[in-house]
């Protein structure tokens, strides 16, 4: 328990006078490749900010390596867990390297520059992300894809322990979304935690070594793919009939949505 | 790194068209011999040049050069390049303030005062509402803009009433005054303006950062080390007192802190730690060439010199909008 | 309905009129220089001039005048001006009935000079305004004309407003022997402080228009030394009257004797 990275204790969020969170309660280990999966509106996207320390819980806790959230200085926290919100948005025409520098944010001095070594850490950003020929250009001339590919830098530029994405790949075709995971997987072999909201319940199944089924604001189930994607959880969690086979190539669970016209009798 | 290059040159060139206009306003009509040999002699030109020509200019620059930082600093945290430094209510609280003297008739006791004096508390006031009113929403930039809009209007509505008790011959000045005024200083406010304005100025041109930061939106900003609701706090309050004091010390003028920064974002790119310092420079370069204008293009009369920014600025905007697309 | 034949037949009776309404400060100021003031009624929140005034019924400010009152108060005529007043409003008493005398604001001392006269004859004491009129004419003729000094005429401070020599108050100074230093097209233009410096003025003429007025001598002796201020009442000079017309041009005329 002491060398968790994230523990989730009791945790209850209400917006206004919805309650979003009821009561859950989880611990993260480093190193773990964690998918949050679920029906819209389940709380997913919450559980991020809750564990970004974005939203503060109402009623428990969120603790990052044993100290809890609002200890921390907003810095501390930023040089420690990086988080890519479902939208980033900016009216402005930031270059490539100006975006990706402002992940170096936590770690630079109050000067009115950045210095030399944060822009030389953000030089390694951009070779190891492959995205050197995009340097010069502004974010909003970028395709989706390339676009996904800085902000996952700016995140990479806080250097942080723990990785936090909300729907990383929902709006990306499917070239995108496996370059993505391509570097997801080799940043978690390099010893990141990830944690996830994923819509795709197949592209969780095939990329996370753990996944937390919510619903209602609850946990419906946890633990590795095969366990939590029974047909049983799935159809209580998003009350539709679905089939769950396994993936010939990688022997991970598999989920088909069965349409209503094949139910009948 | 092309764009750290660019940026040199662009400042240079700002600088150099700083000084042009410069020259322009204190020399206008007479030469730059003429006036360096008349500011150190006491003939008549001396006299314009030291009592009226530099005073102005001085003004002038810090007013400029303040509204176009406070643009920027607003249209980061308002994710809006559309803001303007009295998107906050600070302009109906500053009319206001100056209705409410001028029915009073402070000017009176006040006199030179009286207007600077007024329009800041008025401008002050406002933003003081609205801090009180942002406090239990932790200063979210949209419902402060919201709460800027209402107090706005309230205000006006409040300097249409007391203008229809008003006898008209007093109203006049008032308004002519509202529309933007460089001339009326007073020299005494001087001394007292130069660290008045350069002081949270110069705070603000650290700031570049949190304001590349903060143009990402409250969510990410904190995600990458920024404790937004601060800033906001902050930020507000340094550019609000800054478009506060621009009101007092010239009454209303529009478009410099719009179409300063929108051109130089277009120039030098978004980065706002040297955007900052060039709409700094650019806000004093537009606003003294436009006061120049004001001053010479019917002269002897004078155009409010918010009509000729309003003008010039409003043609230059529209140019860029239709050009782009 | 014999109510309102009444009223129409009011206008006809031989002593003009009974029941006036004056929507304008200059106008109520003169009638009661021409002693039609207990026909009087009505009149604006800014008619202060002469004291009495201020104690007829109160019927909105010039630019608001309140139709409502002014109906309820059943005038046989309401004085008006084309430029002071609403012409929304003017519109809406023209449709209730009301008759209106529109004057046009005086622009010269001979349209001041007709306005009175036009005034006189239609509240029926022609002989009083004729007289009024031509004391006026008498006084001025005796004043010396072209004395040539440079006179700058202050209607606002913060920003510099003055009277050009296409204003009313131009003539108040040609006819006191001196001479605008400010040319322009708009009667009263905003100026730049140069070329008030530049022209070098003898003469200053201040109004007490809600500026302060000592503030601004302080401020015009920092450029000039020997120039002589002169204060004027704004009310006498924005809203004259044959009187006060001439007591301003005296003011002035006195400066250089």
């Amino acid at each position: 328990m002491g060398d968790a990275l994230f523990s989730v204790h009791g945790v209850v969020f209400n917006y206004d006078r919805h309650t979003a969170i009821d009561d859950i309660t989880f611990t993260v280990n480093p190193g773990e490749f964690m998918g949050i999966i679920g029906p819209n509106g389940a709380g997913k996207s919450t559980v991020i900010r809750l564990l970004a320390g974005f939203l503060k819980p109402n009623k428990g806790f969120v603790a990052f390596s044993g100290k809890n959230l609002d200890k921390y200085e907003k810095r501390e926290l930023a040089q420690n867990i990086a988080t890519l919100p479902q939208a980033t948005e900016t009216p402005f025409s930031f270059t490539v390297e100006e975006f990706i520098l402002m992940g170096r944010y936590p770690y630079a001095q109050k000067n009115w520059l950045y210095e030399k070594k944060e822009e030389e850490f953000v030089e390694y950003i951009i070779d190891t992300m492959e995205i050197s020929h995009l340097r010069g250009r502004t974010i909003d001339t970028l395709s989706e894809g390339e676009r996904q590919k800085v902000f996952l830098s700016q995140c990479l530029a806080q250097d942080p322990k723990a990785l936090l994405l909300d729907e990383p790949v929902s709006h990306l075709d499917i070239r995108h979304q496996m370059q993505t995971f391509d570097v997801l997987e080799k940043l978690h072999s390099e010893g990141l935690t990830i944690i996830m909201v994923l819509h795709d319940l197949n592209l969780a199944a095939e990329f996370c070594s753990r996944l937390m089924l919510i619903s209602k604001g609850r946990i419906n189930a946890d633990g590795d793919p095969k366990t939590v994607l029974t047909f049983q959880n799935i159809e209580e969690a998003y009350d539709t009939v679905v089939i769950v086979k396994e993936n010939p190539l990688s022997g991970k669970p598999f989920v088909v949505p069965v349409s209503r016209k094949y139910l009948g009798k | 790194m092309r764009r750290k290059q660019k940026s040199v040159v662009v400042l240079t060139i700002l600088v150099c068209l700083l000084l042009v206009s410069i020259l322009l306003s204190l020399a206008y009509g007479k030469g730059i011999g003429v006036m360096f040999h008349s500011f150190f002699n006491n003939d008549g030109f001396g006299l314009i040049l030291r009592k009226i020509r530099i005073p102005r200019t001085i003004i002038a620059f810090l007013v400029g050069g303040s509204l176009g930082v406070c643009g920027v600093t607003l249209q980061s945290i308002l994710r809006n390049p559309l803001a303007e430094p009295y998107t906050l209510g600070i302009a109906g609280g500053a009319s206001f303030g100056i209705a409410l003297s001028t029915i009073i008739g402070f000017q009176r006791i006040f006199g030179a005062f009286a207007n600077p004096l007024f329009g800041f508390g008025g401008a002050m006031l406002s933003v003081a509402i609205v801090f009180a009113l942002s406090k239990k929403r932790f200063f979210d930039p949209n419902s402060m803009v919201l709460f800027g809009v209402v107090v706005s209007l309230v205000f006006s509505s409040f300097v249409f009433f007391l203008f229809s008790l008003l006898d008209p011959d007093k109203m006049q000045t008032t308004l002519m005054w509202l529309m933007g005024d460089l001339s009326s200083l007073d020299i005494a406010f001087i001394p007292m303006y130069i660290p008045a304005f350069l002081i949270p100025t110069s705070i603000l041109f650290f700031f570049g950062k949190e304001l590349d930061i903060l143009s990402l939106g409250r969510e990410k900003a904190q995600y990458l080390g920024v404790n937004p609701p601060r800033f906001y706090k902050g930020l507000f309050l340094l550019s609000s007192l800054l478009a506060g004091l621009c009101v007092s010390a010239s009454g209303i003028i529009g478009f410099v802190g719009l179409i300063v920064p929108h051109i130089l974002r277009n120039i030098i790119g978004a980065g706002h730690t040297v955007l900052l310092i060039a709409s700094y420079i650019g806000g004093a370069f537009f606003l003294i060439l436009s006061d120049v204008f004001s001053r010479y293009l019917l002269y002897p009369v004078e155009l409010p010199v918010g009509v000729v920014t309003g003008i010039l600025g409003g043609f230059i905007l529209l140019f860029l909008l239709i050009r782009r697309k | 309905m014999w109510l309102i034949l009444v009223l129409f037949l009011i206008p006809f009776s031989v002593h003009g009129y009974d029941r006036i309404i004056s929507l304008s400060p200059q106008i109520t100021e003169s009638l009661y220089l021409i002693e039609a003031a207990k026909e009087l009624v009505g009149v604006t929140e800014f008619c202060k001039k002469p004291a009495e005034a201020t104690k007829k019924q109160k019927v909105g400010t010039p630019l608001r005048p309140d139709v409502e009152k002014i109906v309820s108060m059943h005038p046989d005529i309401v004085f008006g001006t084309r430029e002071g007043n609403s012409p929304l409003v003017m519109a809406r008493l023209e449709r209730l009935n009301i008759k209106i005398h529109y004057f046009n604001r005086p622009k010269t001392f001979a349209d001041l000079m007709d306005n009175f006269l036009t005034l006189s004859k239609c509240v029926g004491k022609e002989e009083k305004g004729k007289q009024i009129v031509n004391n006026a004419r008498e006084a001025l003729s005796k004043l010396k004309n072209e004395k040539g000094y440079r006179v700058l005429w202050q209607v606002g401070a913060d920003p510099l407003v003055v009277a050009s020599n296409n204003s009313f108050a131009n003539d108040i100074i040609v006819l006191a022997g001196g001479s605008n230093i400010i040319e322009s097209e708009l009667p009263y233009p905003r100026i730049n402080t140069e070329e008030v410096i530049l022209k070098n003025p003898n003469v200053i003429v201040l109004m007490d228009m809600g500026y302060n007025v000592q503030l601004e001598m302080e401020r015009w002796k920092r450029y000039f030394n020997k120039v002589k201020f002169v204060i004027l009442d704004a009310y006498s000079v924005g809203s004259p009257t044959p009187v006060s017309f001439v007591n301003a041009v005296k003011t002035l005329a006195e400066l250089f004797p």
